[in-house]
């Protein structure tokens, strides 16, 4: 019993050093571009946790976020001629700039409204950004220049996974620190408990509006690295379907599980294109099987699915769970 | 309970999808009928012919998967075809021709991962198909990295002016040959050259169309009144109406197939009776079909190829894709493009005597004159673009439906 | 000008009981459930391709008997779907629920294409023709729209202003756990309120498919702006949806004379965001604001 515990520690730590050195194994640009993608993605969730998953706040406008870093990134280096990493600056402030102005709404608008108001946020986004003629219109901004360090262009796919690797890690760090303090713990008493955090002498408005504007920081920069990833950008990529595509994984690797973010990420980016042999019907047998984990593991696949062992066993046989909890 | 009726859903989704899909996966299964067919008539010429096949030329088909439902449908059955005919008359340097088919979706992400799924496979010597042009500019530069040439069917001017890239072929005229013969169309042959509307769909395709006619009436002294409408858009009264009041003498249309009966009831219904002008789309057949005749009754479209053209290539292509599909196939101008793409890459392959990409890059691009459906294919300007006519038709009533009919074709032949 | 303006507000008034007809639909289920159905957009889809696709192009039906038949399959449907996703998740997080109906749109969506083909329908000499009136022209479907809606609307507040079962349906709106202490059925009423719901959606899948023609995206727009008129009318209640539903309608067509016409979609969006920042109930809040403030007032007197 210890063993195990000791092995699901460890889990995590497996799980980051296995996408390290993925590339190893995956050295088609088709597969590094899947798991950039799903890096990227990633970065979105642990962000989106923050609201969704501990807070309980129900919100579908993620997407207009992370479109909001990417054109910010991109314009400021087309328009602007700024160097990507100083773009940075820009795009953290729009993200600052977000968080804000969607925190404040949050606090009057309650569960499923909030969900309609960021879906509609999300529309408003996408409407200006397919007919501003400044952001590209329809067709989107191109030849977005790449990061660099020096003369080191972060150009190829197998640069820019490893860039985008080790942001990856910064943003776990960081979120890891957030979710193990004083932070994390007032973000979910919000759904927990709001009544007892009062009591307590903290202001529920200024939890919500921050984990409001760490979700959306942590989208814009996904967002930025996404636009010098790709080169290119469009309006079309950031619809309502992208929202809840981020909100399927916080579900999958479990609402609020901190590490469910990461391989709830990884799920949704590759399980459709390992379908795709299938043929024409491969996005209707992902929808069903992302409906039947819904609705089977609304828990979250990995945490339900240790529930439903520990329940067989239990049923299995009596004596051997008592033996266990002798033993211990 | 609450497992059983999940199943059972599962079950009947999955039976429904497996029992009625088949005539949207077709494309896999009829093949082996109509080669079984085939081989029926012809047993003793058509077994030597495969067995001469050394290996297999791979072609790779980039669709809109169910995004787009029918252009997936149509390019796959004109890629097959081509291929099947190559196959019969023995392939090309003696291979095999197979398309190896690859969803792009409707979004930049999902054509990129499209694309690379089928670079992944060295055996692809070419890649063709894929018809938005956002999707286009996002996978260029992958075939340029791999170079693998890749013919697309986007059609906006961003293509040629901000690519560098001598793996990109566009084998149809572009917007500025498409939009700018319609609005030409409008103002020249039919004399309206005062004050012309457009009505745009609001995307990529309606805007890379806007900019073309905003150019062409900045050139020629015509006011331009523009107004556009969202794709998912059910009323566009208010767009209708105010082209109506501004006066116009003529509206260039340009809208997507599902738009077409939307826009065409409006226009109808508030009494917009001035000439009009649309792309591809108000000439397709079942768009047609969904209109009450009167609505669409007069418009002009311009399109790759008009399907009634008396044309014999064309006519014998048309029959030769209902016998291999079927009458309830879905054929499209798309679907004649892609025929003709695939018999040009061939083509290319046989001229260059190699599958190498940079080979087959080099052969296309010093096309003479090869003979497409809609076109002749030779280099214009130094890249890209290699189709610079198109069709230009009206929907007219007869007996009671509406068919469209052949006017002329435009645009400059090299 | 004058004439514009009218033909504006007329076919505004059109689209906006359409809106209001969606907004009634997934009220009923919000009542029921406390759960907004993502779906209904494909539901809407579904009601369009069974009355088309299945019915007069398989079946051979009449127009009329088909209709018939869509509507009653798609009831058989909603019970499933309440059987399924709605019964069991009813407990979880309301996001749960809302992610699994959002999938199941997306099941509906790609099957659609894989069982009706990729080319979009529409249904011969059904509804077709327009009228006049007074100068301004207004297609016939939209007639049919207007009438269909009031009488689904009169017809549902005689369910649940005077039948045992329709008061037993709102108590549970009210609240779960009395109604269920009081011995009311709370599950069945799920099922059959999710039953009625699907019904409209068929219904305005139907009745909207001359003007929409069916397709995979018929009803995107109009399922989120029917969530738009919801909200400007006040949850909940069947006539604020429609003040709602023509609000909507009228405003955002009359926007489009000043705006751009590409921003309408941008301008419904704002106005929703706008009422629910400053009356989350709707014009319910308003009214109820204002009758406070006339109690107050004469109150004073």
């Amino acid at each position: 019993m210890k063993d195990k515990r000791s092995i699901l520690k460890y889990f995590p730590l497996l799980m980051l050093g296995m996408i390290g050195i993925l590339p190893l194994f995956m050295t088609s640009n088709y597969y590094q571009t899947i798991c950039c993608q799903a890096m990227l993605y990633a970065v979105v969730a642990l962000g989106l946790n923050f609201i969704v998953g501990l807070s309980g706040l129900m919100t579908l406008g993620t997407a207009a976020i992370y479109g909001l870093g990417a054109y910010t990134s991109a314009l400021c280096c087309t328009k602007l001629g700024m160097n990507p990493w100083a773009a940075l600056v820009p795009v953290l402030f729009m993200g600052w700039l977000i968080g804000k102005g969607l925190g404040y709404p949050s606090l009057r608008v309650q569960g499923v409204y909030l969900s309609l108001a960021t879906i509609g946020f999300n529309e408003i986004v996408r409407s200006f950004l397919t007919n501003l003629e400044w952001t590209g219109s329809g067709t989107g901004i191109r030849n977005i220049e790449p990061y660099r360090i020096g003369d080191f262009a972060f150009d190829t796919q197998i640069r820019s996974y490893y860039l985008i690797y080790a942001v990856l890690l910064l943003f776990i760090g960081i979120a890891w620190k957030i979710v193990n303090s004083r932070w994390g713990r007032a973000f979910v008493a919000v759904k927990d408990n709001p009544e007892a955090l009062q009591i307590c002498g903290i202001d529920i408005a200024n939890v919500k509006i921050t984990a409001f504007t760490l979700s959306s920081v942590f989208a814009v920069v996904a967002g930025a690295m996404y636009a010098h990833f790709n080169r290119y950008i469009t309006p079309a990529t950031y619809t309502t379907d992208l929202s809840i595509s981020f909100v399927v994984m916080l579900i999958i690797g479990g609402l609020g599980n901190f590490w469910g973010c990461i391989y709830g990420a990884y799920i949704v980016a590759f399980l459709p294109q390992l379908l795709r042999p299938i043929g024409l019907s491969y996005k209707l047998i992902y929808a069903l099987i992302m409906m039947c984990l819904v609705v089977f593991f609304p828990n979250g696949l990995i945490r339900d699915m240790k529930k439903y062992l520990t329940f067989k066993r239990a049923l299995k046989g009596g004596a051997a769970s008592e033996n266990n909890s002798q033993d211990r | 309970m609450k497992k059983w009726g999940a199943m059972l859903l599962a079950l009947m989704l999955v039976v429904m999808a497996g029992c009625k899909g088949q005539p949207a996966s077709e494309p896999e299964r009829e093949p082996e009928q109509t080669e079984e067919a085939v081989g029926d008539q012809a047993e003793g010429e058509e077994t030597p012919a495969q067995r001469e096949f050394d290996g297999q030329i791979k072609i790779g088909l980039l669709t809109t998967g169910t995004a787009i439902a029918t252009y997936t449908e149509t390019v796959t059955y004109g890629a097959e075809l081509a291929a099947r005919q190559l196959n019969a008359a023995g392939g090309v340097l003696g291979k095999e021709v197979v398309i190896v088919p690859s969803d792009g979706s409707n979004t930049a992400d999902e054509t990129i991962n499209g694309a690379n799924r089928l670079l992944e496979d060295p055996e692809v010597a070419a890649v063709c198909g894929y018809p938005l042009s956002t999707g286009c500019l996002a996978i260029e530069s992958l075939f340029k990295q791999a170079e693998k040439p890749v013919v697309i069917s986007g059609t906006s001017v961003r293509l040629k002016d901000e690519t560098d890239n001598n793996y990109l072929f566009r084998g149809r005229a572009s917007d500025a040959i498409q939009a700018r013969n319609a609005a030409a169309f409008l103002a020249e042959e039919l004399g309206m050259n005062e004050v012309m509307g457009i009505l745009y769909e609001n995307n990529d395709f309606g805007q890379g169309a806007l900019q073309v006619v905003e150019e062409y009436c900045k050139e020629n002294g015509i006011t331009l009144v523009a107004e556009g409408f969202n794709p998912t858009d059910t009323d566009i009264t208010t767009q209708v109406l105010k082209l109506k009041d501004s006066g116009c003498q003529s509206v260039v249309t340009w809208i997507a197939a599902s738009a077409v009966p939307t826009v065409s009831s409006n226009m109808y219904n508030q009494g917009l009776t001035v000439p009009k002008c649309g792309p591809v789309a108000v000439t397709l057949e079942e768009n047609l079909a969904n209109c009450e005749p009167e609505w669409i009754d007069g418009w002009y479209g311009v399109t790759d190829i008009c399907m009634t053209k008396e044309d014999k290539a064309l006519k014998d292509f048309i029959a030769a894709y209902y016998e291999a599909f079927g009458d309830d196939a879905y054929l499209s101008n798309e679907g004649a493009n892609i025929y003709s793409h695939v018999l040009w890459i061939c083509d290319a392959i046989e001229r260059a005597g190699s599958t190498e990409g940079p080979a087959i890059m080099e052969a296309m691009r010093s096309t003479e004159k090869f003979p497409g459906l809609n076109g002749n294919y030779q280099l214009i300007g130094d890249k890209v673009d290699y189709v610079a006519t198109i069709d230009i038709a009206q929907d007219t009533i007869v007996d009671g439906k509406v068919t469209n009919v052949f006017i002329k074709t435009v645009g400059e032949e090299q | 000008m004058q004439n514009v303006l009218f033909q504006l507000i007329v076919s505004g008034t059109a689209m906006g009981f359409v809106y209001a007809l969606v907004a009634v639909e997934y009220t009923l289920i919000w009542n029921a459930c406390g759960l907004l159905n993502f779906s209904h957009e494909k539901i809407i889809m579904l009601g369009g391709y069974m009355f088309v696709g299945t019915c007069i192009t398989m079946f051979g039906m009449s127009n009329l008997l088909s209709a018939l038949l869509a509507i009653l399959l798609l009831g058989v449907f909603g019970i499933l779907i309440a059987v399924v996703i709605f019964i069991p998740l009813r407990n979880q997080s309301r996001l749960i629920a809302v992610v699994a109906t959002v999938m199941l749109g997306q099941i509906l969506n790609e099957a659609a294409v894989l069982v009706w083909g990729p080319v979009a329908l529409m249904p011969k000499n059904f509804l077709s023709g327009v009228f006049q009136i007074m100068g301004a022209t207004i297609a016939k479907s939209y007639v049919y729209i207007i009438m269909i809606s009031i009488f689904i609307i009169i017809a549902l507040q005689f369910v649940f202003k005077r039948t045992k079962f329709g008061k037993a349906m709102t108590c549970v709106s009210i609240h779960k756990t009395a109604a269920s202490l009081m011995g009311i059925n709370v599950k069945a009423s799920m099922v059959i309120t999710l039953m009625i719901s699907f019904m409209i959606c068929a219904v305005i899948g139907i009745i909207t498919a001359p003007i929409f023609t069916v397709k995979q995206q018929m009803a995107t727009m109009i399922a989120l702006k029917g969530f738009c008129a919801g909200v400007i009318g006040g949850f909940g209640s069947l006539p604020a949806a429609i003040a709602g539903g023509l609000i909507l309608g009228i405003v955002e067509n009359l926007a489009g004379l000043v705006l751009p016409a590409v921003f309408k979609d941008a301008v419904a969006f704002t106005l929703m965001i706008l009422f629910m920042m400053f009356s989350p109930k709707g014009l319910i809040g308003v009214k109820q604001e204002m009758d406070r403030k006339r109690q107050l007032r004469t109150g004073e007197v």
